[in-house]
């Protein structure tokens, strides 16, 4: 069967032969571009480690100089501090609030700002250079605020809220993300041991938390946390510390947001501070991925697969039903000699099978000479250290994952475009299609 | 003899539904989209109103600056000291303006009548006078602020007519007040609006540069980084390469006589439109890098529907190859006839283009809140939504490029199928079955 | 009018050789009437191609009108061919996506004569083949008869000496046959237009002044 097909596409090669360059080139460009799909989705799909669902970011602006609001005998490192515990106490006070935080403004998930530093896991290291880059957090333990449980962070052992010991903001004791724990030590049960900063301060680890995402789009890196008992007075404080809050079980966000706004943010001025409105997590998630390209990335790649495959469909639907319309006297015969319907359908779509499949053969060394030379696509983060166990991180893997990705759309796509000529033209009686002739 | 090629072409037209529908959606696919960059780029490239002089501007976005003694221990910002305009460039012999911007990316900005409460947000831009001379608004009331206003930090605002509108309702305000971020405000002048697809101009309303805070006249010791956005206007667009290269020069005597700190201008002053890449403030783009991503993805655009095309118009010179024949038999040579199949084609193309533009600009619309950022890797605010003004969808380069595209499309799907199809003998045409 | 000297025609597949034509000659006068007979596949088309420039000879010497056209290029042979030599099919071949005016203008077409002019000569020659009142017609909107007389309006709407006729009327039934052979008579004698003709038909070859017969690719007499 296979034979008398591969005889019939080559004994046709002229009229084949533009749909299957086209093939080969739809093949290698379907394939850069799933590519980036691919990684983007399955980066986002990777566990937080955090949960954005009703949490809030306050937004804190301050009046400048050049401001009609501006009140300069406010502007003192005190009065600033004074007035910037006011706002989160008022926070912290809400009835709806469950958990809150008061957190260095790039430690909240999806922030604009990173913060990172080297590590070590003792002196010699330091000496040697060995350090491992990581990301970090400070959080402030005033008040009550816990960031934590405010953004659901778990506990990479037990999987429940992480226990702060009270100590930690006096000892400067740290939290480390799994990730930070096996590249610094080999293995995440390392609570109670030490690691160093550059300047061979040591600092205890007081827990070990689940791997955690700072970005949507990007794979979790080592993060370290830092916890301090309170926060600095400073002028443009509101620049650095960020007040994030969740909702109580039960309270509807539509609503809470309304009250917040009309209610909550006219409460929330105090010196030269003020708050300027709420963003959900998801809102700054979205934002960012926003900013930085990400979404422009996937909008972009979608409409240029789309594009590719709306010309393979209609270049099937063509072919075959030029095809068809030439043939309808070999299918009049098939007909004539017994073959169904189906049978005739088949051995069409067994043909396009064969063309999809032989093309997108040809195109994969082109491929891998491709990815061989320029490398898979890079979302722009350098990364000093990989999980292996993230099947885009293992290059034999992801290309493979990616080129059955593409080949299984390929097919389904160049299927459907061939069935519909197919289904109409083996639908006639064998009587008339002989009488064509 | 062309008048009765798409007579006949026409009547191909009518007789192959199916083949013109198919062929029309897979032209139009390619022009569409094709089209939807092309008008990306337009936007972002060509002169759009108020900066309708890119042509001849040359910008300074971003500054570095490192000790002499370790350059790798680098500063830089999206934004240079008004120290340069200042005292600087001013004087350049091929310079007829400059002007400094500064955009609010904070926002929270606040604008309200003196008697009402009520305020509302606004997206201010800073700006000095050279500004008004290097882009070209047009004022439906009043004049722009001066210099003198500028330096005594006056505060005086030109509004732009949607924003005079909304707070006056009425264009006709010159001399009226308002508070800006609770401050009194006189306007000077209405702008017509600016579209948020020309980020280097836009606003709701211009205010003289020094009210923002983070901008001051002096710079930071020798470092020339700061906060301002420079454009400067070349006489012609000829003069552009002078103009660079003393810029360049002043920048050179100036590193020559730093004691501590060498200023990086990172291959700039770029191109106007080079300067719509430069979203990094710390290296230039490397644009070979970007141009090459573009290319691939035009060339896939035109590539990938042409192979269709081929293959239909080779399999449709199948059927035709006895008319060919016949053709040649009464004395018609193979380029007339090449010429014929190409001239038939192009109405199909014509056609598809038609169509393809006429979807470009539907994509172009309802997408218009992001379409323009399609291509950027860093979008500053993606809460700032454009509108799209007449000039940038309806103008001759956009036809041009269009019917360009379309002849390009025609040559590349059909010259090679018609070239096989006459490669047959007369009497192999004549004697082919349809 | 036409002279062919020893022509020899050789077809060559990858292993068979075919000797279509061996050793033609042939002189046809001009303001003659000849009619070509022969069994099928005795090689009387390929003849009258060759005669008619869309094919050449494997060797042989061709005389028109006292040109050699021996080394005439592609576009100096179509020149020639648009000028001297009319067609006309057993098919008819008429392009169906164009009406009748416009498939008899077709060969003034490649002669850069202005549209008017043209369409002049095309209501002319129609008027004499009958058909002045199909001119808007589509040829699928036509009889076969109607076909070909469109066909021989375009064979002659060049004004060329000679026509070339294979098998004109195999596709007709014998009236409309009839027809085209009266038409056909009438040009030869009223305009004193030299016709070859390809035919099956013993009783129109006895109307014609001179049947060459072929048996074999050779001219038996």
């Amino acid at each position: 069967m296979i034979k008398k097909i591969i005889c019939q596409l080559w004994n046709q090669r002229r009229m084949n032969g533009w749909i299957f360059i086209e093939l080969v080139i739809v093949s290698f460009f379907l394939w850069t571009v799933i590519d980036p799909i691919y990684i983007l989705t399955a980066d986002k799909l990777i566990a937080s480690g955090y949960d954005a669902h009703n949490r809030y970011v306050v937004k804190i602006g301050n009046y400048e100089s050049s401001n009609g609001n501006y009140q300069a005998e406010m502007n003192t490192d005190s009065i600033c501090k004074e007035s910037y515990n006011r706002i989160i106490r008022v926070v912290r006070d809400l009835p709806e609030m469950k958990d809150f935080s008061i957190a260095s403004s790039a430690s909240f998930p999806n922030s604009g700002s990173w913060n990172g530093t080297q590590i070590y896991n003792d002196t010699a290291d330091i000496k040697n250079d060995k350090y491992i880059h990581t990301q970090y957090y400070e959080f402030y333990l005033q008040d009550g605020s816990n960031m934590f449980r405010t953004y659901g962070m778990k506990d990479a052992f037990t999987g429940a809220d992480i226990n702060i010991p009270a100590d930690a903001g006096t000892r400067q004791k740290v939290f480390l993300s799994e990730a930070l724990a096996r590249a610094l030590f080999g293995k995440t049960d390392v609570t109670g041991q030490k690691v160093y900063s550059h300047d061979k301060s040591s600092y205890e680890i007081a827990g070990v938390f689940q791997d955690y995402k700072h970005r949507n789009y990007e794979q979790p890196y080592p993060l370290l946390v830092w916890v301090y008992n309170e926060i600095q007075g400073k002028t443009y404080m509101n620049w650095r510390y960020s007040i994030t809050f969740s909702l109580k079980e039960g309270v509807d966000a539509n609503a809470f947001e309304q009250r917040f706004k009309k209610e909550v943010m006219p409460l929330l001025k105090a010196g030269n501070f003020y708050c300027s409105g709420l963003e959900s997590f998801e809102e700054v998630s979205y934002m960012y991925a926003q900013r930085s390209g990400v979404i422009n990335q996937l909008r972009l790649k979608y409409s240029l697969a789309g594009f590719a495959l709306l010309c393979i469909f209609l270049g099937m639907v063509g072919t075959f039903w030029i095809r068809c319309n030439a043939r309808r006297q070999e299918i009049g015969i098939m007909r004539s000699m017994g073959a169904s319907e189906n049978a005739v359908r088949n051995q069409f779509l067994a043909e396009a099978f064969l063309l999809v499949t032989v093309a997108f053969v040809v195109a994969l060394p082109v491929v891998f000479h491709q990815v061989h030379e320029s490398g898979f696509f890079s979302s722009g983060v350098t990364r000093t250290i990989l999980d292996m166990s993230y099947w885009q991180n293992q290059p034999v893997m992801h290309f493979c994952i990616v080129t059955l990705m593409t080949y299984i759309i390929l097919l389904v796509i160049a299927l459907i475009g061939t069935y519909i000529p197919v289904k109409r033209a083996s639908h006639i009686l064998p009587a008339d299609a002989l009488r064509d002739e | 003899m062309i008048k009765l090629y798409l007579k006949q072409a026409w009547t191909l037209i009518k007789q192959n539904k199916l083949f013109t529908s198919i062929y029309v959606v897979g032209t139009g696919l390619s022009i569409a989209l094709t089209m939807t960059m092309f008008i990306i780029f337009y936007v972002k490239f060509a002169p759009i109103y108020p900066e309708y002089n890119r042509d001849r501007m040359l910008t300074i976005k971003a500054m570095k600056c490192y000790p002499k003694t370790n350059k790798e221990s680098w500063n830089c910002n999206g934004g240079a000291s008004y120290y340069l305009v200042d005292k600087m460039l001013k004087d350049l012999p091929h310079l007829e303006a400059i002007g400094a911007g500064k955009q609010d990316f904070m926002g929270n900005n606040t604008i309200a009548l003196p008697d009402k409460k009520e305020v509302m947000e606004v997206n201010p831009y800073y700006a000095d006078s050279g500004f008004w001379s290097v882009f070209s608004f047009r004022f439906l009331a009043g004049k722009p602020f001066t210099q003198a206003d500028v330096d005594a930090d006056l505060p005086v605002a030109v509004l732009s007519e949607s924003l005079a509108k909304r707070i006056f309702a009425s264009t006709d305000v010159v001399g009226k007040y308002f508070t800006f971020n609770g401050k009194e405000f006189r306007v000077c002048g209405v702008v017509q609006d600016v579209s948020n697809a020309t980020p280097d101009t836009a606003g709701d309303l211009w205010i003289p540069l020094f009210l923002h805070s983070w901008v001051s006249r002096t710079s930071e010791g020798e470092k020339l980084i700061g906060n301002v956005h420079i454009y400067m206007l070349a006489p012609t667009p000829a003069d552009k390469e002078a103009l660079r290269a003393e810029v360049q020069d002043v920048f050179r005597k100036y590193n020559l006589q730093t004691s501590e700190y060498e200023n990086d201008l990172m291959q700039q002053p770029d191109d106007f439109w080079k300067s719509t890449f430069r979203k990094n403030s710390c290296e230039a783009p490397d644009w070979g890098e970007l141009l090459k991503g573009l290319i691939y993805i035009l060339l896939a655009l035109l590539f990938i529907p042409a192979m269709n095309l081929s293959g239909m118009i080779s399999s449709r010179m199948d059927h035709r190859l006895c008319e060919l024949g016949v053709r040649r038999a009464y004395g018609a040579t193979n380029k007339i006839l090449l010429g014929q199949v190409l001239w038939e084609n192009l109405l199909l193309t014509c056609l598809g283009g038609l169509i393809g533009i006429l979807l470009s600009y539907l994509i172009v619309l309802t997408a218009s809140d992001w379409i323009l950022n399609l291509f950027d890797d860093w979008v500053n605010d993606p809460a700032k939504t454009p509108f799209l003004s007449f000039e940038m969808l309806f103008n001759p380069w956009i036809f041009s490029f269009a019917f360009v595209l379309c002849v390009l499309l025609n040559l590349i799907s059909a010259f090679v199928p018609a070239l096989w199809s006459l490669r047959h003998t007369i009497i192999q045409s004549l004697n082919t079955k349809r | 009018m036409i002279k062919l000297t020893g022509i020899n025609k050789i077809y060559r597949t990858n292993e068979i050789e075919t000797l279509a034509l061996e050793n033609v000659n042939l002189d046809v006068e001009k303001g003659e009437f000849v009619s070509i007979m022969g069994p099928s596949g005795c090689g009387k088309s390929t003849l009258l191609n060759i005669m008619g420039l869309l094919d050449a000879p494997s060797s042989g010497k061709i005389e028109i009108n006292g040109t050699s056209v021996e080394n005439m290029k592609d576009k100096e042979l179509a020149a020639f061919r648009n000028k001297t030599l009319g067609f006309v099919f057993q098919s008819f071949h008429l392009i169906n996506s164009l009406n009748v005016i416009d498939n008899v203008e077709l060969p003034l077409l490649y002669r850069k004569m202005p549209a008017k002019e043209r369409t002049r000569l095309a209501k002319e020659v129609l008027e004499r083949v009958g058909l002045s009142h199909r001119m808007r017609h589509m040829p699928t909107q036509l009889s076969g008869g109607q076909c070909q007389r469109v066909a021989i309006a375009r064979a002659i709407v060049g004004n060329p000496e000679i026509i070339l006729a294979d098998e004109p009327t195999g596709n007709l039934d014998s009236k409309m046959g009839a027809e085209v052979m009266e038409l056909l008579h009438k040009l030869n004698k009223e305009d004193g237009r030299t016709i070859v003709m390809v035919t099956h038909n013993e009783e129109q070859a006895k109307q014609t002044s001179r049947t060459i017969r072929f048996f074999d690719g050779r001219q038996v007499m």
